[in-house]
């Protein structure tokens, strides 16, 4: 472009002349993710000052004593309470903060609010508080006493739905403290999307969730019924009070000022903003490796090779509907490692529904970070809030009676962290030897009808010499279990076109 | 000013953005728009141009282009920042009155819109704001600037003397080591850092031994110029160029070079931080 064409160009910028004053048109400034970034970093230094930052990138450094390790970021570190709820917005999930009273939980919620535009007092009515008393209708709504008495059939009875229910960001405040027939129906509101009364219906919409509960174990006043705690994508825990704080509280209450007043004009989204971040999140892609190695690490979780001699059944479920435990099985008669493999740790694996969230944060992030594409450091940072109360120790384990790994049956989220270091490790060291059968899968992608007879004949040659040499060069551990599993449910669908064709069906 | 519309924008400034600095506003308040205020007193309406100007500020603040409130020891942040602090209040009094507020729309528009060019571009027009003579001229001046460092150079015939002007790289960043040389725009140089890849130093070749450093910058691209270039051989201490030989005694071994079509030939050594540029008379 020439220099005068450009120059004139950017004449028709923000600014603007109107009746006499300046004015600026508002555009998009910067990229949603941007936008994202910033509302961290307003929130982290300014409203939830927030100085425990444990979503550390970069290899970085480690140092310190054996009784006081330090981790120092190599790249950009991040506070989880501050960042996870702006993922649980991106990702319109559900998140639960946990900790003691006061600790900005329900601070750190109405932000989220303010963030996705809605008026601070509509956010403060929209708000449910959980307690002991809360009925359906306190929940729901219901409808009016004139309706009720008026109507001559159900068609009759308009339900007046409480606003609360279709609001972008929704929050529910002591949730472990709603009386069980109540969280039926929280349940299915957040599970399916939907309230039902009188046969009447009401569509929650397109939200992100955020709850907040004072117990760690999700015990309240009434115990959490599981399918609820079930849906419940993420866990982020309340920092404690660092002395630090103490100059911003002071002057907080010097001018009578609380965190979540408002949320700077630049920073609010939208809903077609929030939408369109959304689906941007959806867009980054999550390379094939990543997802190997997402794979292997939660295939380790579900093994257990005591629990049957069949490869389908090596499953912790396997045990528990046979009303034992893995504290049962998990002993010396086992001959694999305890150190090593990691299927000793855990109690029982990861459902596809705690899988796809753990993909779904990691997307999340690494939208957040900037990135096209997941990479394995993003699964790491979320995966402890993620599985918080997903995966349960198994505290019998050899591995949690060693004295340097006590520790971790009470920091749940360090456990976590090594667990996902470990299979990394166990991801490059197995990779020599699964190459071939990665490849052999590779070749398959695309299915057996494209195949000739012959073809198909020799695959299924090649896939059962392949399960040989796994099982004559290789230890049955969750590794192998997994490849083996792969490898044999691409035997029987070879086998089966190869059935078909000579079946003439 | 008005105590009041001071006060108001001030308030609004954190509701409105995530980036607001008080302290920077506070100070730009109480310095350069209170040299404004006085210069703008002797003329009607004055209230109103203030008050725009203090919007453009209250927007340059929150947006995080005004970081300081004078310069810094390493210039302005931008030519915008440089814009909406140092010149706006020295020369706005210059322009007639009712043109003040155009003039300032105007000066924003222009300076965000060099912002969002590759970092050098923001850089060099700032490097060249000495011959920024009028308010109302910015536009003359902008096209006038802009001009040679976009539009293609005419030829140099090479066949003149050549001068030889030496550039400490160090200045723009400490440990930089010159590596890959390219040219980014007809007369801008893209010089890469041999061991951190993506650092890049930005030189903008000038005529009269002015070339200077722009600092470090990033997206620099290549710019690709046809033609007939001159041969180019370094020998121990001497150039070569188009047969012709240039004394360089600082330069013992090359590492990389560039020439451009409007007479420059840039090159660096193997064991310096430094840029020997040649031009052609």
């Amino acid at each position: 472009m020439e220099p005068q064409q450009l120059v004139r160009s950017w004449l028709k910028g923000r600014a603007r002349l109107d009746n006499g004053q300046v004015r600026f048109v508002e555009t998009t400034n910067g990229t949603h993710a941007e936008k994202f970034r910033r509302a961290y970093d307003w929130i982290a230094t300014r409203a939830l000052i927030a100085p425990y930052h444990d979503m550390e990138f970069g290899a970085g450094h480690a140092g310190g004593l054996e009784s006081c390790r330090i981790h120092l970021p190599g790249s950009t570190g991040y506070a989880s309470f501050v960042l996870m709820p702006i993922l649980n917005l991106l990702t319109n999930r559900r998140l639960v903060f946990v900790g003691g009273p006061g600790r900005g939980k329900t601070t750190m919620a109405t932000l989220m609010a303010l963030l996705a535009g809605a008026p601070l007092e509509d956010v403060r009515k929209a708000v449910q508080h959980g307690h002991p008393q809360l009925t359906l209708a306190d929940l729901l709504g219901g409808p009016l006493p004139g309706d009720l008495v008026k109507a001559e059939q159900a068609e009759d009875i308009r339900v007046r739905w409480r606003q609360w229910i279709t609001a972008r960001v929704k929050i529910i405040d002591e949730y472990n403290r709603i009386p069980t027939k109540t969280q039926s129906a929280l349940l299915s509101l957040m599970a399916e999307g939907y309230a039902e009364q009188y046969e009447q219906t009401v569509h929650s919409g397109t939200s992100s969730w955020y709850l907040t509960a004072n117990d760690d174990q999700g015990g309240g006043t009434f115990p959490v019924i599981e399918a609820l705690r079930d849906r419940i994508d993420a866990v982020v825990r309340c920092p404690p009070l660092h002395p630090g704080l103490i100059d911003t509280l002071a002057e907080r209450v010097a001018g009578a000022s609380t965190p979540e007043e408002f949320v700077p004009a630049d920073l609010v989204c939208p809903p077609d903003e929030l939408d369109g971040a959304a689906q941007a999140v959806r867009e980054v892609s999550v390379p094939p490796a990543v997802r190997d190695l997402v794979g292997l690490f939660l295939g380790q979780l579900d093994f257990c090779r005591r629990a049957s001699a069949r490869l389908e059944y090596q499953t912790k479920d396997t045990l528990h509907l046979a009303g034992r435990r893995v504290g049962h099985v998990c002993t010396e008669d086992c001959p694999l490692d305890k150190s090593e493999n990691l299927c000793t740790q855990t109690e029982s694996g990861v459902s596809p529904r705690a899988a796809q969230a753990l993909l779904h944060f990691a997307q999340a992030l690494a939208y957040f970070r900037g990135q096209s594409e997941v990479d394995a450091e993003d699964i790491r940072a979320v995966l402890p809030w993620v599985l918080h109360d997903k995966l349960p120790p198994n505290p019998q384990s050899p591995f949690f009676q060693k004295p340097e790994n006590r520790v971790y049956l009470t920091d749940r989220v360090s456990w976590l962290w090594q667990l996902f270091d470990r299979a990394v490790a166990q991801h490059a060291a197995h990779a020599p030897t699964r190459r071939r059968t990665l490849e052999l899968a590779r070749t398959c992608t695309a299915g057996f009808a494209g195949l000739s007879t012959p073809e198909l004949g020799r695959r299924l040659g090649s896939i059962r010499d392949r399960m040989d040499e796994v099982v004559r060069e290789t230890e049955l551990n969750a590794v192998t279990q997994s490849d083996l599993v792969l490898l044999k449910d691409l035997y029987v669908k070879c086998r089966n076109e190869l059935d078909r064709r000579e079946s003439g069906k | 000013m008005t105590t009041a519309t001071l006060a108001s924008i001030r308030d609004e400034g954190p509701r409105k953005f995530s980036r607001w600095d008080a302290a920077v506003f506070d100070a730009i308040a109480s310095g350069p728009a209170a040299t404004l205020a006085e210069r703008l007193a002797a003329q009607p309406e004055s209230e109103a141009v203030l008050n725009g100007y203090l919007r453009l500020v209250q927007q340059g603040v929150g947006s995080g282009i005004v970081k300081h409130a004078a310069p810094t020891p390493v210039g302005w942040g931008s030519f915008l920042e440089r814009l909406l602090v140092e010149l706006i209040p020295a020369r706005l009094a210059e322009i007639a009155p009712a043109d003040q507020l155009r003039v300032l729309v105007d000066a924003w528009n222009f300076g965000e819109g060099l912002l969002r060019e590759p970092a050098w571009v923001d850089r060099y027009v700032n490097a060249c704001a000495v011959s920024l003579s009028r308010l109302d001229a910015l536009e003359d001046f902008l096209v006038r600037t802009l001009g040679p460092a976009l539009k293609p150079a005419p030829p140099a015939s090479w066949n003149g003397g050549m001068k030889v002007t030496v550039l400490d790289l160090r200045a723009a960043h400490d440990e930089f080591l010159p590596g890959k040389i390219h040219l980014a725009a007809p007369t801008v140089l893209c010089v890469e850092d041999r061991r951190r890849p993506g650092l890049q130093v930005g030189v903008f070749l000038r005529h009269g031994q002015k070339s200077e450093p722009l600092g470090v910058v990033s997206g620099l691209g290549e710019y690709h110029e046809s033609g007939n270039f001159p041969g180019v051989q370094f020998e121990d201490g001497r150039v070569r160029i188009g047969g012709k030989a240039v004394e360089v005694p600082s330069l013992r071994r090359h590492h990389a070079f560039a020439v451009a079509r409007a007479g420059f030939l840039a090159a660096c050594a193997v064991d310096s931080q430094r840029l020997w540029v040649l031009e052609s008379e």
